[in-house]
C-alpha cells in the first residue's frame, strides 16, 4: 500500500540534487532498523531476565520489605514492567523518526528505479 | 444423567447471569451479522480488508493476548502462589513486547497465514504445507483447552454440578461460537475482541476497586491481609511456591516464564491480527499501544489475584479446582454473598465473552490456514476463485469447530495442562525460530525451515509425552496412575526453544542456498523494510 505522506524535502531540493542509490539507502535503513530492534530486545530480555535471575539467586531475599508491605520482589517486577512499556514506546518513536521517513522516500522511488535495483542483496 | 435432562433441569437464582449471557450472545451475533455482509473476498473474510485502525488493532491485539486461560488461571495463580504468579503475569507482558519488533515486518510481508509468511521467503508448496501443519498442531490443542475451560466455567457460573453438565455447556458454547466465526470473519471477530477487552478490563478494575474499598482504599492493608492468609509475607512474597526450591523446580519455573513470554508472542491468531492493520508502521504502533494496555491489565489482574488471596481461603480455592481457576468467581461470590449479585454477573459475563472471542479467533486462524494455504495454494495451486475460497473457509470453520468440540467433550475428564503446555511450547519452539530466521537471517534455507518446523513438532511431542505432565506428575498428569517419564521438566520450552533454533541453523548450514532463495531474500528484505504489497493475495 502506498503511503500518502509528503516531506518538505520534496519541495525544497537544491539544484543538481541526486537521490541516493536505492540499494545503499535500503542497506542504511536495514542497519538502522536492526540496531533499534536489537536494543529493544536487549531491554525486554533484561526487564524479564533480571527479576527471574534474582528470583533464582536471592530466593527469600525478594520477600524483604522495602517500604511497608511492599517487597523487593514487587519492586523489581514493577521496574521490569515499566521498563518494557518505556522500551516499546521508545522503539515506536525511534522507528517513526528514523525509519519511516526513509521508508517513505524509498517507496516513492521504487517504481522509478525498477525491480532490478531492489533485487540487490 | 442424560444431556437432555441436564438441559431441562432448573437451577435457582440464575436470572441475572442467564440474562447477561443472552445479552452477550445477541450483541455478538448482531456484530457478526453486520460484519459478515461485507465478507465477499478472501481479504475481507480473513483480514477485514486490512482496514483496522491503530486503536482498533491495539484493542483487538490486547484481546488476543487475554484468552480464557489467562483470565481464570492468572488470578488463581497469584492467589495461590503470590510472587511466582506475579512473575508469570510479567512474563505475559514480555510476550507482547517481543511482538513489537516483529509486527511491522510481519505486516509488510502482506501475508496473513504462517504458511504465507514463510512462503514469501521460500517458494513451493512444502512451505505452505509445513505452515498449515504447525498452525493446526497449535490451534487444535488450544481450542480443546479453551472449550473445556469455557464449559467448566459456564457450568460453575450456572451452578450446574451434575455429571455431564460441563460437557453440555461445552457443546452449546462451542457450536455457538463456531457459527459466529463462520458468519463474522475477521471483522466480526475484531469487534467481539474489542468488546471483550472493554468488558473484561471494566470487570477486573471493578473487582479490584471493590477489594480495595474493603481494605479502606489502602493497598498496604490489602497486601498484608493477603500475606497473612497465605502463611506470611516471607512465604507468600518469596519465589518457589509453584515448583519448589530444588534445581529442577527452579529450571521448571524459568522454563514456564520462557513458555509464556515466547510462546504467546507469535500465536497464529496474532499473525492474522497483525495482518489486518492498514500498514506496517500502524501494526508496530498498535502493538506498542497494546503493550501499555496489557501492562495496565496485568496490573489490575495482579491486584485481583491478591484480593482473592486476601478474601478467599486457600482451602476454598483448592476444593473447587487444584489450579485455582475458579478464584475470580469465588472472589465475586465473596463480595455479593452468592451468585445473584451484579459483580458476579459481570465476572460471569467477562468469562463468557472471553471464551467466545478466543475460540472464534482460533477457529478463524485454523480455517485461514486450511482454506487459503492447503486448499487454494497447495491443492488448487492458486487456481481457486475468491468466492469459492471464502465458502471453503466457512466450511473449514465449521469442520474444525465441530471436531474441536467433539474432542473437547471426549477429553473432558482428562487433564488439559498437557495440551496447553504443548501448544505454547510448540509456538515458541517452531513458529518463533522459523519467523525470526526467515525474516532476518540471510543464510536461512528451505531445509532449515522444514527442520525447524517438523523437528520442533517431533521434539515437543516426545518431550511432552515423556515428561511429568503426561505421567508421574501427580493428580494433574494426563495419566495419573502411570509413570514412564524420563524428562524432568513440566515445561519443555527451556530445551525445545534452543533446539528449534539449533535445528534451523544446522539445516541451513548443511544445505545449499539456491539462486531463487537468494533472489527471494533480497526481495523479501526490501519488502519487509518499505512495505511493498506483493503481487496477488497473500
Amino acid at each position: 500500500m502506498q503511503r500518502e505522506t509528503t516531506t518538505m524535502h520534496d519541495q525544497y531540493r537544491p539544484p543538481g540534487f541526486r537521490p541516493p542509490d536505492p540499494a545503499v539507502a535500503v542497506n542504511r535503513l536495514r542497519r538502522t532498523s536492526e540496531r533499534l530492534r536489537s536494543r529493544l530486545l536487549t531491554l525486554v530480555l533484561a526487564a524479564v531476565g533480571i527479576p527471574l535471575l534474582l528470583a533464582q539467586t536471592l530466593g527469600d531475599g525478594l520477600a524483604a520489605s522495602v517500604f511497608g508491605p511492599f517487597t523487593f520482589g514487587m519492586l523489581t517486577l514493577c521496574v521490569g514492567s515499566l521498563a518494557m512499556v518505556a522500551a516499546s514506546l521508545w522503539y515506536d518513536r525511534s522507528c517513526r523518526t528514523l525509519c519511516d521517513p526513509r521508508a517513505d522516500e524509498l517507496q516513492r522511488a521504487a517504481p522509478k528505479s525498477g525491480p532490478a535495483v531492489w533485487r540487490r542483496p | 444423567m442424560k444431556y437432555g435432562e441436564i438441559l431441562a433441569s432448573s437451577v435457582p437464582d440464575l436470572f441475572a447471569p442467564l440474562m447477561a449471557f443472552l445479552l452477550v450472545i445477541i450483541v455478538a451475533f448482531l456484530f457478526c451479522l453486520n460484519s459478515g455482509i461485507d465478507n465477499d473476498t478472501v481479504a475481507d473474510f480473513f483480514t477485514a480488508n486490512r482496514s483496522l485502525s491503530v486503536a482498533r488493532s491495539a484493542l483487538a491485539l490486547c484481546g488476543d493476548y487475554l484468552p480464557t486461560t489467562v483470565l481464570v488461571s492468572f488470578v488463581g495463580g497469584i492467589a495461590l502462589n503470590g510472587f511466582d504468579g506475579m512473575m508469570i503475569a510479567v512474563s505475559a507482558i514480555a510476550a507482547i513486547a517481543v511482538l513489537v519488533p516483529l509486527a511491522e515486518p510481519l505486516r509488510n510481508t502482506g501475508r496473513f497465514t504462517l504458511g504465507g509468511i514463510l512462503e514469501s521467503r521460500f517458494g513451493g508448496t512444502a512451505t505452505r504445507l509445513a505452515g498449515t501443519v504447525t498452525t493446526v498442531a497449535v490451534c487444535l490443542p488450544l481450542m480443546i483447552v479453551q472449550l473445556t475451560v469455557a464449559g467448566n466455567v459456564t457450568a460453575h457460573v450456572l451452578g450446574m454440578s451434575m455429571p455431564g453438565a460441563a460437557q453440555v455447556c461445552t457443546i452449546l458454547i462451542g457450536l455457538l461460537i463456531v457459527s459466529f466465526a463462520a458468519f463474522g470473519g475477521m471483522r466480526g471477530n475484531s469487534m467481539i475482541e474489542i468488546g471483550k477487552v472493554i468488558v473484561v478490563f471494566g470487570t477486573v478494575v471493578t473487582v479490584s476497586c471493590a477489594a480495595l474499598s474493603r481494605s479502606h482504599w489502602d493497598l498496604a492493608t490489602l497486601l498484608e491481609t493477603a500475606a497473612a492468609h497465605k502463611g506470611g509475607a516471607n512465604f507468600f512474597y518469596a519465589p518457589g511456591s509453584v515448583y519448589g526450591h530444588t534445581t529442577t523446580g527452579k529450571l521448571d519455573f524459568v522454563s514456564l516464564c520462557a513458555t509464556v513470554a515466547l510462546g504467546s508472542a507469535v500465536f497464529p491468531p496474532i499473525l492474522l491480527r497483525v495482518s489486518a492493520s492498514r500498514n506496517g508502521p500502524e501494526a508496530r504502533r498498535a502493538s506498542s499501544v497494546a503493550v501499555v494496555m496489557i501492562t495496565l491489565f496485568q496490573g489490575a489482574l495482579i491486584l485481583t489475584g491478591l484480593s482473592a488471596a486476601a478474601m478467599v481461603s486457600t482451602s476454598a480455592i483448592l476444593s473447587e479446582d487444584l489450579q485455582g481457576q475458579t478464584s475470580l468467581f469465588l472472589l465475586a461470590e465473596a463480595f455479593t454473598g452468592g451468585t445473584t449479585g451484579l459483580l458476579f454477573t459481570m465476572v460471569a459475563c467477562a468469562a463468557f465473552v472471553t471464551a467466545l472471542s478466543t475460540v472464534a479467533g482460533l477457529t478463524l486462524t485454523a480455517s485461514a490456514s486450511l482454506a487459503h494455504d492447503l486448499y487454494a495454494r497447495v491443492w488448487r495451486r492458486g487456481a481457486a476463485d475468491e468466492g469459492r475460497e471464502v465458502n471453503v473457509a466457512r466450511a473449514a470453520v465449521m469442520a474444525f469447530g465441530v471436531i474441536s468440540v467433539y474432542l473437547a467433550v471426549a477429553l473432558h475428564s482428562w487433564s488439559i495442562v498437557t495440551l496447553s503446555s504443548f501448544a505454547a511450547a510448540l509456538t515458541a519452539s517452531a513458529i518463533l525460530p522459523a519467523l525470526v530466521y526467515s525474516l532476518f537471517w540471510k543464510g536461512f534455507t528451505r531445509t532449515g525451515l522444514l527442520w525447524t518446523l517438523y523437528g520442533s513438532l517431533v521434539c515437543c511431542a516426545v518431550l511432552e509425552i515423556f515428561g511429568p505432565t503426561v505421567s508421574g506428575g501427580g493428580p494433574l498428569s494426563l495419566l495419573p496412575g502411570q509413570d514412564f517419564h524420563w524428562f524432568p521438566l513440566r515445561n519443555i520450552a527451556l530445551v525445545s526453544v534452543p533446539l528449534g533454533f539449533l535445528l534451523g541453523w544446522a539445516g541451513s548450514l548443511l544445505s545449499r542456498r539456491s539462486q531463487d532463495e537468494r533472489n527471494r531474500y533480497a526481495e523479501a528484505q526490501t519488502t519487509l523494510l518499505i512495505g511493498h504489497e506483493p503481487v496477488g493475495q497473500g
